[in-house]
C-alpha cells in the first residue's frame, strides 16, 4: 500500500509539473499527463495491466509496461532534443546581436577563447 | 556600374581559415567593396586577418556554425543596403570571377536567388564518394522540395534583395544548405542554376565536411520540423 501512495503521489506531481512548468512544447505536455494518469491507474489496478496487455497482443502486463517505457524514453529524449534547438535558437539571436551592433560601432566585443563547439567548413 | 558593383555584397562565414581567408578577400575586393566576414569565434587569428585584408568584420562571441554565421552576415548586408547579396566560401573553393554572371541574372530581373552547380561546371579534384554523396542530396531534395537541381549544397549562392529578407536561416551548423533550398521552394522564389568552378585543395579537403556529418545533418533538419 505504501508503495502504491508513494507512485501515485509522484505520478500526481509529474501532471502538475507538466501542466504548469513546462514550456511552449505542446508535445510534451498532453501525452505526459495521460501517461501518468494511465500509470496511475495500472498502480492501483495492476491486473488491468495483463488484460490491456492481451489485448494488444503482448503476454504480460510487466512486458506491456516495459515497453511503453521504452517508447517514452524516445519520445523523451526527442523533446529534450527540440528543448535544446530552442535554447539554442535564443543564444543565435543574442550573438547575433551582438555582432551586429560590433560592426556598427555600437560596443566592442572582446573575444571569448577557444570555441565551445565543432566548427564548420564550407564543402 | 560602379555603384552597382558597391550595392553587391559578398558574405563569407569563416572559421579558423587564416591559411585562405587573406587571399580569398583580396579577390573578392577586387570585385566587391562591400566584402563581409563574419568570423565564426575563429582561434587562429582568421579575424585580424580578415580585416586588415580590407574586408568589412563580424564577430561571433561563440561559435555558432555556417549558417548561423551567413545569416549574420547577409542580415547586415541588408542593413548596409545592399541589392543583391552573394555567399561565398571562405577556403578558397569558390572563383569570383563567376559571382558576376550570377548577379547579371538577378539584374535582369530573370531570377530571386541564383545558385552555383559544380555540376554544370567544372569540380576539379573531386573524388567519387563525394560526388556519390552529393548526387544522393541532390535526389533528396528533389523529393523534398520538388525543387529539379544540379547542386544543392554549393556555398556559391546569390539573392537579390527580397530575396534575401525572405529565406531566414535558422539552421546553424550543416543542415543550413539543405534549409536554404527548402526556403527557396517554400517561398516559391524563382530560382536558377549557374555553371560554377569548385575546385577541390588539399587544404579545402581537409577542412570539407566529413561523411558523418550527413547524419547530423538529417537529425538536425528532422529537430526543426518538430519544433515549430
Amino acid at each position: 500500500m505504501t508503495i502504491k501512495i508513494i507512485l501515485s503521489l509522484g505520478l500526481i506531481a509529474c501532471c502538475v509539473y507538466f501542466l504548469v512548468g513546462v514550456g511552449s512544447v505542446i508535445l510534451l505536455r498532453g501525452p505526459v499527463v495521460l501517461i501518468a494518469l494511465v500509470g496511475a491507474y495500472f498502480v492501483w489496478n495492476p491486473d488491468q495491466a495483463n488484460v490491456v496487455a492481451q489485448l494488444v497482443g503482448i503476454g504480460r502486463g510487466a512486458d506491456l509496461l516495459l515497453y511503453s517505457w521504452v517508447l517514452i524514453s524516445i519520445f523523451v529524449i526527442a523533446s529534450f532534443h527540440v528543448r535544446q534547438k530552442m535554447m539554442m535558437d535564443s543564444v543565435t539571436r543574442l550573438v547575433r546581436h551582438l555582432a551586429l551592433r560590433e560592426a556598427a560601432g555600437e560596443t566592442s566585443l572582446d573575444p571569448v577563447g577557444s570555441t565551445n563547439g565543432e566548427g564548420d567548413a564550407a564543402d | 556600374m560602379e555603384g552597382i558593383v558597391e550595392r553587391s555584397a559578398i558574405v563569407i562565414a569563416a572559421f579558423n581559415e587564416a591559411a585562405m581567408i587573406g587571399t580569398v578577400v583580396a579577390s573578392c575586393r577586387r570585385h566587391y567593396s562591400m566584402t563581409i566576414v563574419v568570423d565564426d569565434n575563429s582561434t587562429d587569428g582568421t579575424g585580424a586577418i580578415a580585416r586588415r585584408s580590407g574586408a568589412i568584420l563580424l564577430r561571433h562571441v561563440i561559435n555558432l556554425g555556417q549558417g548561423a554565421a551567413l545569416q549574420t552576415g547577409i542580415e547586415f548586408a541588408l542593413a548596409s543596403g545592399a541589392l543583391f547579396i552573394v555567399t561565398f566560401d571562405a577556403d578558397g573553393q569558390h572563383q569570383i570571377e563567376d559571382v558576376e554572371p550570377m548577379i547579371a541574372v538577378l539584374r535582369r530581373g530573370d531570377a530571386d536567388v541564383v545558385l552555383g552547380s559544380r555540376f554544370l561546371g567544372r569540380a576539379p579534384g573531386i573524388s567519387l564518394l563525394r560526388r556519390a554523396l552529393l548526387k544522393a542530396a541532390i535526389a533528396l531534395t528533389g523529393l523534398t522540395t520538388g525543387l529539379r537541381l544540379t547542386d544543392a549544397h554549393n556555398g556559391l549562392r546569390a539573392f537579390n534583395r527580397a530575396a534575401a529578407q525572405t529565406i531566414r536561416i535558422s539552421q546553424n551548423r550543416m543542415a543550413h544548405a539543405s534549409e536554404i533550398i527548402s526556403l527557396i521552394a517554400q517561398h516559391k522564389l524563382r530560382v536558377v542554376e549557374l555553371p560554377v568552378t569548385v575546385t577541390y585543395s588539399e587544404y579545402s579537403l581537409r577542412k570539407g565536411q566529413k561523411t558523418r556529418h550527413a547524419l547530423r545533418v538529417l537529425a538536425d533538419l528532422f529537430t526543426a520540423k518538430l519544433s515549430r
